[in-house]
């Protein structure tokens, strides 16, 4: 893929600024996952914008900055679901550049499951007695998730149609 | 709301540790992660734990600092400790109620604790002794010679400095923005989650339109300046391994075999 200037700049800027909303949080679970202000926007309008795989890499670059900004780490391979992967496929709403709700949907939908999949995995000791672990992923991921996602469409709902397009 | 952010963890110094270069430091600290997976024994913790001890000390930063990184941590440390010991089935040690402690939960507890901190410590020290730019620096000489494989390395790297860059900029135009917002009346802190997400939103879109502003301009200069991607790109900075580099290497070869061995 050959990014241009222009697409390089503005990939930064917008992983920035998703930077920046993820600062601002309305809710922080125990174990990492927050709910933010937005902060998986400026990715969706990179996907929009340049395509999924653009988004896939604005996704892993924010995800990979988010580390240097202190994160939970059990192992090196949860890193790389929870942090790199997870963020990284928000990128997908890219293909589905013509139903941008849809694709916001998907995007979050595929954030969510890595999530999910990183907790039975990883995080699965931290199960409370007597629940299921997939049932505690789906609780734990979901709550924050659910409300990220809802944040993430009400957003793009009040952004200027205009910035979906170069 | 934008008041206790600590911008990275970077604690500018020159001490042994700073100064080495950034590639040496990302791969013997991704190195370290993967043996300490590896650790079998006690003698294993203790050999790497007094070498991350000798990192510290020798990274002239406060003992009491660097533990303070594990702060944010602690929930997940005292689980650990109590699941483990609570959980584990085996020999009875003590009884408290339905609560058993068994002989092999305590062992598996402490192993796992220990693991658990001598992981975020190493990598702490990582963010703690490198700047994030260099942090950048070193990745991109490191992913080169991917990029015949199709890797984008140099402008991921080029991404990445622009984004650590522009993330002071854009928060204090949030802060900014979120005071004049407050002059005006609105309130940001009060109401449930949704409420005062919509409060937020006009916040957002002036902030998105500064970004792409910003975006441009920095664009336009870029391109007036010729810049062209990596190709024949040449730097004010360059990385250059040094004595003290392959020093380390040494050192931390020797530790390893030592750690795989015991």
């Amino acid at each position: 893929m050959r990014l241009s200037t222009r697409m390089i700049v503005e990939i930064g800027l917008l992983v920035s600024l998703a930077v920046v909303l993820d600062f601002i949080r309305f809710f922080q679970a125990p174990f990492g996952g927050s709910v933010t202000l937005g902060s998986m926007v400026p990715i969706f309008l990179v996907a929009f914008r340049f395509g999924g795989r653009a988004g896939l890499i604005a996704g892993a670059l924010f995800g990979t900055i988010q580390l240097f900004f202190g994160a939970y780490i059990l192992t090196p391979f949860q890193v790389i679901l929870d942090y790199v992967l997870a963020y990284a496929v928000i990128g997908v709403a890219g293909f589905f550049v013509n139903r941008p709700v849809i694709g916001v949907l998907v995007g979050s939908l595929s954030r969510f499951l890595v999530h999910f999949l990183s907790g039975i995995i990883f995080w699965h000791m931290y199960t409370p007695e007597g629940m299921q672990v997939w049932m505690y992923s789906l609780v734990y991921n979901g709550s924050y998730m659910l409300f990220e996602t809802l944040i993430a469409v009400v957003v793009f709902a009040f952004l200027p149609k205009r910035l979906f397009r170069v | 709301m934008l008041k206790n952010i600590t911008l990275g963890q970077y604690l500018p110094g020159d001490s042994v540790i700073h100064r080495l270069d950034p590639r040496t430091k990302i791969v013997t600290t991704g190195i370290f992660i993967i043996v300490l997976f590896l650790i079998s024994s006690w003698w294993g913790y203790l050999l790497f734990a007094g070498f991350l001890g000798y990192i510290i000390y020798a990274s002239k930063i406060s003992v009491r600092f660097v533990f303070g990184t594990l702060r944010p941590l602690l929930i997940i440390l005292l689980l650990t400790l109590i699941l483990n010991m609570f959980l584990t089935p085996g020999e009875l040690l003590y009884q408290l109620g339905p609560l058993k402690v068994t002989y092999e939960g305590v062992v598996r507890a402490f192993q796992m604790a220990i693991r658990l901190v001598l992981l975020i410590l190493a990598t702490n020290m990582l963010t703690l002794t490198t700047s994030p730019i260099d942090l950048t620096d070193g990745m991109e000489s490191l992913l080169k010679p991917f990029s015949k494989m199709g890797v984008p390395a140099h402008e991921l790297a080029m991404m990445m400095t622009i984004a650590l860059r522009f993330i002071p900029t854009l928060l204090e135009e949030a802060d900014k923005i979120m005071k004049a917002q407050m002059a005006r009346g609105a309130d940001f802190e009060t109401g449930n989650v949704m409420q005062r997400a919509k409060a937020l939103v006009p916040i957002l879109v002036p902030l998105f339109v500064s970004a792409f502003r910003r975006a441009d301009d920095l664009a336009m200069a870029m391109e007036a300046r010729a810049y062209r991607g990596g190709q024949g790109r040449t730097r004010f900075r360059q990385l250059q391994l040094s004595q003290l580099d392959y020093a380390a290497w040494g050192i931390v070869t020797l530790i390893t075999v030592g750690l795989i061995v015991l």
